[in-house]
């Protein structure tokens, strides 16, 4: 998106959609209230969710043939305890993969990292086959979490080197630790000379880290739709905040006859409730659902069956998921929601908000999606 | 060996005996019955045998020698016709509305094959037995218990053709033979009635024959009667006709021509009105049907103006689907062609550094080979790798230290800086911003005006908060909390609403803040 001064500029309105001199359309975080962020489609907020991989002093980081190590990690949350903005990360899960194997899980006992504090785990590696250079691979998948409960979630991937002595002679053991800034889009890498030169072997073997040493992190968009924190695993896609809504088969005055976004509040607001703020609607929906028969003539007595504000679509993880804000009753594709649920919605899915009603009304969602699977405009259609 | 063919005595008897001395003799003799004809053979008193035909061996000179030693039996033949027979008689009774009615009646009768040897019970040992015998002793039981008892729950009019009442009758019938003589080895096979005109019917025929009489007098009547208008009207019309022939001879040419002229005239008056009545009612079946026609006409027009009107929009949305097609793509041939030429330019530039490197590399070679002292190679790389672990520690502490810079800073002030403030004037503007308690459209108006005014340094930004107190900087109206919800409400001049959602816009603005419409042009 690459947002600029007139967007941020902009962006404090908080009913702006769009920055009025570029037409960029103002993506906020879902906390944005809290971190005032501007976030870019994919993309973590860098405010809410910092976090930092590090590998704690005293890890030993070298080992020879037929050897385990168990290094001691730590997840810290970057913001400050006296920064004004306090948000906790929420840990989903952790996997490490070794060399080209499998992706396994690691075994933590916490689930959330308070701004500032930092939490420990162990990264346990097989037994080193052949002497050289090794690696390991730690996912992490963390969450940040709005006021209203909606997650986030993404998946960052750290590499851990290690030096590997064979059984006989010494070697040369070059090590490279990536060095990352207080950030993550930093590129900068650091050579640390090489110590051993062609010494013994148990010089080379069970060297630790004076320092605590911080592993560069790099957001894996690719892993987080095969492990399915984002996006549609099956079909591979994956729906846009920027995404555009075209609203089909409704009246006149029930729905825009031009294609919205999410708009400031980031999310589309169905219900009975009329489209125009007033004293007497103080919420006015996006969407007015109302039920007519089959002469056009609104239905009175079953409209006064939808709520108000009956169910929102919005995006989350990089999927099109509804909101059931009303106890009334909603059904996606013939299966009733509870109440204050969020469930995730397919191409092709039919959302009835009055279902089990005589004549309910019903809403078919199809995904537009341009050639690399980004749902760029999602259909509704009144059916 | 003799044989002998036996039959009955005449086709009116019914059974007999046939006398069994006659065939005993020296001489053995075979006696042959025909298969129509039931044999029942009695030995000593017993029934031994009954059969439709039979061959029977009788004498003989063995059969007379076992006589002789153990005795002879006594031996009896009866034969009986096993063939259906008929015989009608008539009766004669009394309907319910007592009117006397007469009827013949036909019976079927034959010997039962299943249980012939009963035939015994109607032979008589001395004398024939005729079929006529049969009937005497069924018939007077058929008019009493039969016949009579159905007919007097029946008018006189109703036996004719009526189904059930012949089923009722033929049914009591074979009822009353079966009671009769059904031990006796006879049964009824099947009977019919036929009944004879009786004087109701025969009033019935008679009045429906003066009916037809009638009507066709009636009809002759009507016939005359016609004719006789006819007569009149055509008197009366030869009277006129010979009036105005007469009239005709009396007048004098002109008048003649006049008389001739109206008469056409009216003749043609006629026709013509006759023309244009049979036109009228043409035009009035054909204004009917243009009515009908339109109507449909109209009906189905308005239906399909409904789907063209749909038709109409899809067409449109297809059309802007297509402009954003084109136009997609063609961003999309832009951005691939940038990506193209920026990765030509990283081969290119990596290429460059690549030989250079190696260059650098071979350059290095060769000063250690010529000048033979790699340690002082080795010192100035030490001391360039340290020059570079310097600057990048230098620089990662710069980035350290803006960033603790940046973690005391509220979300106002983060906001401010991203837009553009310097660090200290984002700092006055977050402070003005918390205790001034503005509202977000004030913000914006305020941050506008503060990137305007070029304030860099704290105190630049402290003056112009001093002067914006004061007045003298003014924010337009409408900045109001009122004007919340309105997201061009907290800046400059107000322009028009923006043509698609209606969102107001301030001016300058070049997309609605609502939809990302284009306002101008």
């Amino acid at each position: 998106m690459g947002y600029k001064e007139c967007c941020h500029l902009e962006a404090v309105d908080p009913n702006a959609s769009f920055c009025g001199t570029c037409r960029t359309p103002l993506l906020r975080c879902i906390s944005y209230q809290e971190c005032k962020q501007l976030v870019e489609p994919f993309q973590p907020c860098p405010v809410c969710l910092a976090p930092q991989l590090v590998i704690d002093a005293g890890a030993v980081v070298s080992a020879q043939v037929g050897e385990r190590l168990a290094i001691p990690m730590i997840v810290r949350n970057q913001i400050d305890s006296t920064a004004p903005i306090l948000r906790p990360i929420w840990a989903k899960r952790i996997y490490k993969r070794e060399r080209d194997q499998k992706l396994v899980p690691v075994n933590i006992d916490w689930q959330s990292i308070d701004a500032g504090k930092e939490r420990e785990f162990y990264v346990e590696t097989g037994t080193f086959g052949a002497g050289g250079t090794d690696k390991v691979d730690v996912f992490l998948e963390l969450a940040t979490r709005s006021k209203e409960g909606f997650e986030e979630n993404h998946v960052f991937k750290g590499t851990l080197m290690f030096s590997v002595a064979s059984q006989s002679g010494s070697q040369q053991v070059v090590q490279n630790i990536n060095l990352s800034g207080a950030h993550m889009e930093d590129n900068a890498l650091l050579h640390i000379p090489s110590t051993n030169t062609g010494g013994s072997q148990e010089e080379t073997t069970g060297r630790t880290v004076d320092q605590r040493q911080v592993v560069k992190l790099e957001h894996v968009e690719s892993l987080e739709r095969e492990l399915g924190t984002r996006g549609y695993t099956q079909s591979g896609m994956q729906v846009s905040r920027a995404a555009k809504f075209r609203l089909r088969g409704f009246n006149e005055d029930d729905a825009p006859s031009w294609e919205v976004g999410l708009g400031a509040k980031g999310h589309l607001a169905f219900g009975r409730s009329d489209r125009e703020r007033s004293d007497a609607n103080p919420l006015p929906m996006d969407v007015r659902l109302r039920c007519y028969n089959a002469t056009g003539e609104l239905d009175v007595d079953q409209s006064l069956l939808l709520s108000r504000h009956h169910f929102d679509l919005l995006v989350l993880n990089d999927r099109l998921v509804v909101f059931a804000r009303s106890g009334k009753g909603l059904a996606l594709n013939g299966k009733m929601l509870g109440s204050n649920t969020i469930t995730d919605v397919n191409d092709g899915d039919v959302i009835a908000p009055l279902a089990g009603q005589a004549r309910s009304l019903s809403l078919q969602v199809k995904f537009i999606s341009d050639m690399h699977g980004s749902v760029n405009t999602i259909e509704v259609a009144r059916l | 060996m003799l044989s002998n063919n036996i039959s009955l005595s005449g086709d009116e008897v019914l059974c007999e005996y046939v006398p069994m001395e006659q065939f005993k003799g020296f001489l053995q003799q075979r006696i042959g019955i025909a298969p129509d004809t039931l044999t029942v053979l009695i030995r000593d008193g017993q029934v031994a045998d009954v059969s439709h035909g039979a061959h029977l061996s009788v004498g003989g000179i063995w059969q007379s020698v076992k006589e002789s030693i153990g005795g002879s039996h006594a031996l009896q033949l009866l034969v009986a016709d096993a063939r259906p027979f008929e015989s009608t008689f008539s009766f004669q009774g009394r309907s319910r509305d007592n009117v006397e009615v007469e009827a013949e009646i036909t019976l079927q009768i034959q010997v039962d094959p299943q249980s012939g040897s009963n035939i015994l019970g109607l032979a008589s040992q001395n004398n024939i037995t005729n079929k006529s015998a049969v009937f005497e002793r069924l018939i007077p039981h058929f008019n009493d218990r039969a016949l009579q008892s159905i007919v007097g729950q029946v008018d006189a009019t109703s036996l004719r053709g009526a189904v059930d009442v012949q089923d009722k009758l033929q049914a009591e019938m074979l009822n009353v033979a079966e009671d009769v003589l059904g031990d006796m080895g006879i049964v009824v096979r099947a009977s019919s009635v036929n009944w004879a005109a009786n004087e109701e019917e025969i009033a019935q025929m008679a009045s429906r024959d003066r009916q037809r009489e009638q009507a066709l007098l009636d009809e002759k009547l009507a016939h005359y009667q016609k004719e006789i208008e006819r007569a009149e009207t055509s008197t009366v019309l030869k009277l006129e006709s010979d009036l105005a022939i007469e009239k005709i001879k009396a007048m004098s040419e002109d008048e003649l021509r006049k008389m001739i002229a109206t008469q056409e005239a009216e003749f043609v008056e006629v026709k013509e009105a006759a023309k244009r009545a049979a036109r009228l009612s043409a035009l009035e079946g054909e204004i009917a049907e243009f009515n009908v026609e339109q109507h449909a006409r109209f009906d189905n027009a308005l239906n399909e103006a409904k789907n063209e009107v749909e038709v109409k929009k899809i067409q449109l949305e297809i059309k802007q689907l297509d402009l954003k097609t084109e136009e997609l793509e063609r961003r999309q041939e832009v951005a691939l062609h940038k990506l193209e030429e920026l990765s030509k330019l990283e081969v290119a530039a990596a290429a460059r550094e690549n030989q250079i490197k190696s260059i650098e590399g071979l350059n290095a070679a060769d000063l250690a080979l010529e000048k033979g002292k790699t340690s002082i190679a080795d010192e100035s790389a030490d001391r360039a790798a340290q020059r570079r672990l310097d600057e990048a520690r230098q620089a990662d502490t710069t980035e350290i230290e803006k960033l603790k810079l940046q973690q005391g800073m509220s979300a106002d002030q983060l906001l401010a800086l991203q837009a553009g403030l310097s660090p200290e004037v984002a700092a006055v503007f977050a402070e003005r911003a918390k205790t001034d308690q503005t509202s977000a459209a004030e913000q914006k108006a305020m941050m506008e005006k503060l990137i305007e005014s070029g304030a860099r340094s704290s105190a630049d930004a402290r003056y112009f908060f001093e002067q914006f107190k004061e007045g003298v900087i003014g924010v337009a109206a409408g900045a109001g909390p009122g004007n919340a919800g309105n997201p061009a409400a907290g800046s400059s001049t107000v322009s028009a609403n923006c043509p698609q959602c209606k969102v107001a816009n301030a001016a300058g603005n070049e997309f609605c803040v609502g939809c990302g419409a284009p306002l101008r042009g």
